[in-house]
């Protein structure tokens, strides 16, 4: 758009630090930050005092650790097959490695994302092993790759998306290779119709959820935003873009019949 | 469309800082919001210390009713800030105005603009604490 020509020449006030009166101020939204907890978006803060990759390495440390507890008992049990010992044991590498990944608040969202693969992979593992993957599963670990996209960022949704599409592929390899997971028998039986609509629903809750507070925050960012980028951050005003668009849209229409000032400037007289 | 400037606002902003100078922004956006009424009006603050107001006037005495307003709220709006020994703030207003035939030319924008800019620049000139109309509205 063709810029206004022809200002007068004016003085311009220095350059001062960021005014604190215009709406959504810096304290306000700071106090906010304060407020919001791990899973609620990707740039929040834990609680006061705690780090996220604070959080997330010790979750990481005791998942991996309860991993590698369970690999060992599949490995002495003839029962399972071999290569899913080592798959535990592949996630439970994973899950020590996000200590290292998340420190000081760097790649926050690739740690979650391993952490999220790594429990779902331990579930897939169990349900596997309890009588394949089934529906309710299945239903949850469809929510996962939103969660991560939602909460954590889209990185972290597509590896968490690429994680899961290996995990069914060596279960699939390994069911089409033969191997009935001989724990079956003990798993999910005929007769548990609510247990499964409870995860499912589960899913769908945290799936819900996710979307939810990931729409309220953008909606509050682009509200945000859209009032920043049409205002002016002293007076709240319209800024001289705003201005010039409604300039031309005031002068492109015919005036408005009976609106003119008069009416305003009669009652001041 | 009137054009509005503090006059000196630089020094004032540099003698009693910029939260002051803010302030003196702030009141003086709003006295010049507050001096028309109707979704038909535009009010904004262009850059530095210059407000913009752009309106639908029926003749030059609603304007100057209007800016006679404008320079009486903004005088009561200022009233408790800090101000300057023996000069009292004033604002400069330059103001353009375009017949209703001519507002549907394409260049409406620019030419109602470079009017009141170029009555500012005058009103300045002399002195500032003026009101000057562009010569083609007179």
């Amino acid at each position: 758009m063709k810029r206004l020509r022809g200002a007068a020449t004016r003085a311009q006030s220095p350059v001062v630090a960021f005014p604190q009166s215009f709406p959504f101020a810096a304290p306000a939204d700071q106090h906010e930050r304060r407020r919001r907890l791990i899973w609620q978006g990707p740039e929040a803060l834990v609680v006061d005092g705690i780090r996220r990759d604070q959080v997330i390495s010790l979750a990481a440390v005791f998942f991996a650790v309860c991993g590698f507890a369970v690999a060992l008992v599949f490995l002495r049990s003839a029962l399972v097959h071999p290569s899913l010992a080592l798959l535990v044991a592949v996630l439970s590498i994973e899950l020590l490695l996000v200590p290292r990944v998340v420190r000081n608040e760097r790649w926050v969202d690739f740690g979650g994302a391993l952490v999220v693969t790594s429990l779902i992979g331990f579930v897939a593992v169990a349900a596997f092993l309890a009588g394949g993957l089934n529906q309710p599963i299945m239903g949850l670990a469809a929510a996962v790759p939103v969660l991560a996209t939602v909460l954590l960022s889209p990185r972290a949704g597509l590896l968490v998306t690429f994680f899961l599409c290996a995990l069914l592929s060596w279960f699939l390899a390994l069911h089409l290779n033969g191997y009935t997971p001989a724990l079956a028998a003990g798993g999910f039986g005929e007769d548990q119709t609510i247990l499964r609509g409870c995860v499912l629903m589960l899913g769908t809750v945290l799936a819900a959820a996710a979307i939810w507070t990931y729409e309220t925050q953008t909606q509050g960012l682009l509200k945000r935003y859209r009032l920043q980028y049409q205002h002016d951050v002293v007076t709240g005003q319209l800024n001289r873009w705003q201005f010039e668009i409604g300039l031309r849209e005031q002068l492109g229409r015919s005036p408005p019949a009976g609106k003119f000032c008069r009416d305003a400037a009669d009652r001041y007289r | 469309m009137l054009l509005i400037d503090i006059d000196d606002f630089r020094a004032i902003n540099a003698e009693f800082g910029p939260s002051v100078g803010d302030e003196l922004l702030r009141r003086i956006g709003a006295a010049v919001q507050a001096s028309v009424i109707g979704p038909h009006s535009l009010v904004s603050r262009m850059e530095g210390d210059c407000f913009a107001l752009f309106c639908w006037c029926a003749s030059r005495n609603t304007v100057r009713t209007l800016y006679d307003r404008i320079q009486l709220l903004v005088t009561g709006s200022v009233e408790d800030l800090p101000r300057r020994a023996g000069r009292p703030l004033s604002v400069s207003i330059g103001i353009g105005m375009l017949g209703e035939q001519e507002c549907a030319d394409s260049d409406a924008a620019e030419r109602i603009y470079d009017q009141a800019a170029q009555a500012l620049a005058r009103a300045q000139s002399l002195g500032g604490n003026k009101v000057k109309f562009h010569v083609a509205a007179v």
